[in-house]
């Protein structure tokens, strides 16, 4: 679907291979922009494509880039594993310029690759990905008993969520009292 | 990370709103009971329910509707025969029943380690007016309950079905029935009292006396028509086949001299076993006849000392015979 190769965020990235297959020759020569994730593998997107997500099309609006400006500084999203990325691309591909339909059988089954997708698509804020993954998430637990969607979904017990918090709170006042004693160092 | 696993209280409060707003009202429900913070998302959801109903027979059934579509919680308690007698037991397991053709589901669910009491709290918090949308429906031969534990279950019961299937009530119906008249009455908007046997202590007139938005009576016991004109009730349908139109006469004479200002609406209906004459029924009101609303039934305007004009409309079905009192807003 999209082109993809190894690169850094630092460096500028090789030039890439082809364009997305589903975006059908325009007459006006379409622009493209490249992404990578935390595995540094560059892919270049149209800009059609990338109007599926709400924070990239903000970028772009913002930053008004030349093709060569965009080439040469892809956007890196760092907190997003490459894997997870590229299934982001292919979906934005897919769905250019398209109505998108009412269900996505395309969705991964694997409920790790879904954790991470979800927060990948809410990261990018890709509405209509984001729904299709809500609906896939609510499936798992279709049909199932409240001790089978406690184990599905690993929701801990009251008291789980509660030495979690202690915690949490334990964790925080550590923090603090580090902080104090490091502005009270730099004050001597 | 197991891959049937799938860590969803690691996601962002929004998306996991997004998600449970994807589920059945079912798996709502069963996802709200696996912790306080479960609980505490569902009841954020604000989910449409239109009525919380709790039937206590000899089992607990607790049904939430939305949009007329019913989901049923039966709390099947041990067998025991004097009935359920306090809110504070554990069921032995739910059966649950979905859509109107009572759907079973299997496998059938533990008691979730909660009280009967804290089965309908639970269910009826999901309600963004859990007062208003509770329905209670309680059979006074089959339960016999502590009032505390009615109590706590039900602070405030505004919507309440008092029954009594049996033809004569003993004494233990009779007690029943005055001590959950006691706990409900002062907070009641509507009631409904199904051959409900009563004393003097707490009888029909006690009843219609307090400020009931809407009291429906179903074959009631030692019912005195011409008492009506001291009640407050706003509306009022009593189903008896003891109709006297003499009474009913007293009750339109006493209105147009003022009584019952609170009353907006008076249907009765019943079998009578001559044929009625509605002379007696409008004699001495000054009727002025006009168009009924259905092609069978006759209409009469009566008009109060103040002015107001009420509808008097009857039917004659046969055996059956039914007037309706209507006063417009």
């Amino acid at each position: 679907m999209s082109s993809t190769e190894q690169g850094t965020s630092s460096a500028a990235p090789a030039e890439p291979t082809t364009a997305p297959e589903s975006a059908a020759a325009p007459e006006v020569p379409e622009s493209f922009y490249y992404v990578h994730g935390k595995d540094k593998v560059v892919h270049k997107v149209s800009a059609g494509a990338l109007q599926h997500s709400a924070l990239i099309h903000g970028m772009i609006s913002n930053l008004g880039y030349t093709e060569e400006q965009a080439k040469a500084n892809p956007f890196p999203f760092e907190n997003i594993d490459g894997d997870i990325l590229q299934m982001v691309v292919d979906w934005c591909n897919q769905h250019k310029g398209k109505p998108t339909p009412p269900e996505d059988t395309n969705l991964p089954k694997q409920k790790e690759k879904l954790f991470d997708l979800v927060l990948a698509v809410n990261y990018l804020e890709i509405k209509e990905l984001l729904t299709y993954c809500c609906k896939q998430v609510a499936m798992m637990v279709k049909g199932k008993s409240p001790e089978e969607i406690r184990e599905i979904w690993m929701i801990p017990t009251d008291a789980e969520d509660e030495a979690a918090e202690k915690e949490a709170k334990k964790r925080a006042g550590k923090e603090a009292a580090g902080e104090t004693a490091a502005a009270a160092g730099d004050a001597k | 990370m197991n891959n049937r696993k799938f860590p969803f209280h690691r996601l962002p409060d929004d998306l996991c709103t997004e998600i449970l707003i994807n589920m059945s009202l079912r798996e709502m429900t069963f996802y709200s009971f696996l912790s306080k913070k479960a609980h505490s998302m569902i009841r954020a959801l604000g989910l449409p329910i239109s009525f919380v109903d709790v039937t206590m027979t000899a089992q607990l059934r607790i049904t939430l509707r939305i949009d007329d579509y019913p989901l049923k919680f039966e709390l099947r308690m041990p067998e025991i025969s004097e009935g359920m007698t306090t809110l504070n037991d554990l069921p032995d397991n739910v059966q649950i029943m979905e859509g109107n053709e009572e759907r079973n589901f299997e496998p059938i669910l533990s008691n979730q380690g909660m009280t009967l009491s804290e089965w309908i709290r639970h269910l009826s918090s999901f309600s963004d007016d859990s007062f208003s949308n509770l329905r209670v429906a309680i059979f006074v031969e089959r339960v016999k309950f502590d009032i505390p534990s009615l109590r706590k279950t039900f602070p405030k019961m505004r919507n309440i079905h008092i029954i009594c299937w049996k033809d004569e009530p003993d004494e233990h119906d009779i007690l029943n029935a005055q001590k959950l008249l006691r706990v409900s009455l002062c907070d009641a908007q509507n009631m409904e009292i199904h051959h409900v046997p009563l004393q003097e202590k707490l009888s029909l007139q006690h009843i219609g006396m307090t400020n009931l938005k809407e009291l429906e009576l179903i074959r009631p016991i030692n019912l005195k028509l011409d008492q009506l004109s001291t009640w407050n009730v706003e509306s009022c349908s009593i189903e008896t086949n003891e109709i006297s139109l003499r009474d009913l006469n007293r009750f339109f004479k006493l209105w147009v001299k003022g009584s019952n200002r609170n009353l907006k609406k008076l249907l009765i209906w019943g079998n009578m076993d001559v044929l009625p004459d509605w002379n007696i029924l409008l004699k001495g009101l000054k009727p002025i006849e006009t168009e009924p609303e259905e092609e069978e039934a006759k209409k009469v305007l009566i008009n109060n000392y103040r002015g107001i004009r009420a509808g008097i409309e009857f039917h004659n079905f046969g055996e059956t015979i039914m007037v309706t009192f209507t006063v417009p807003n």
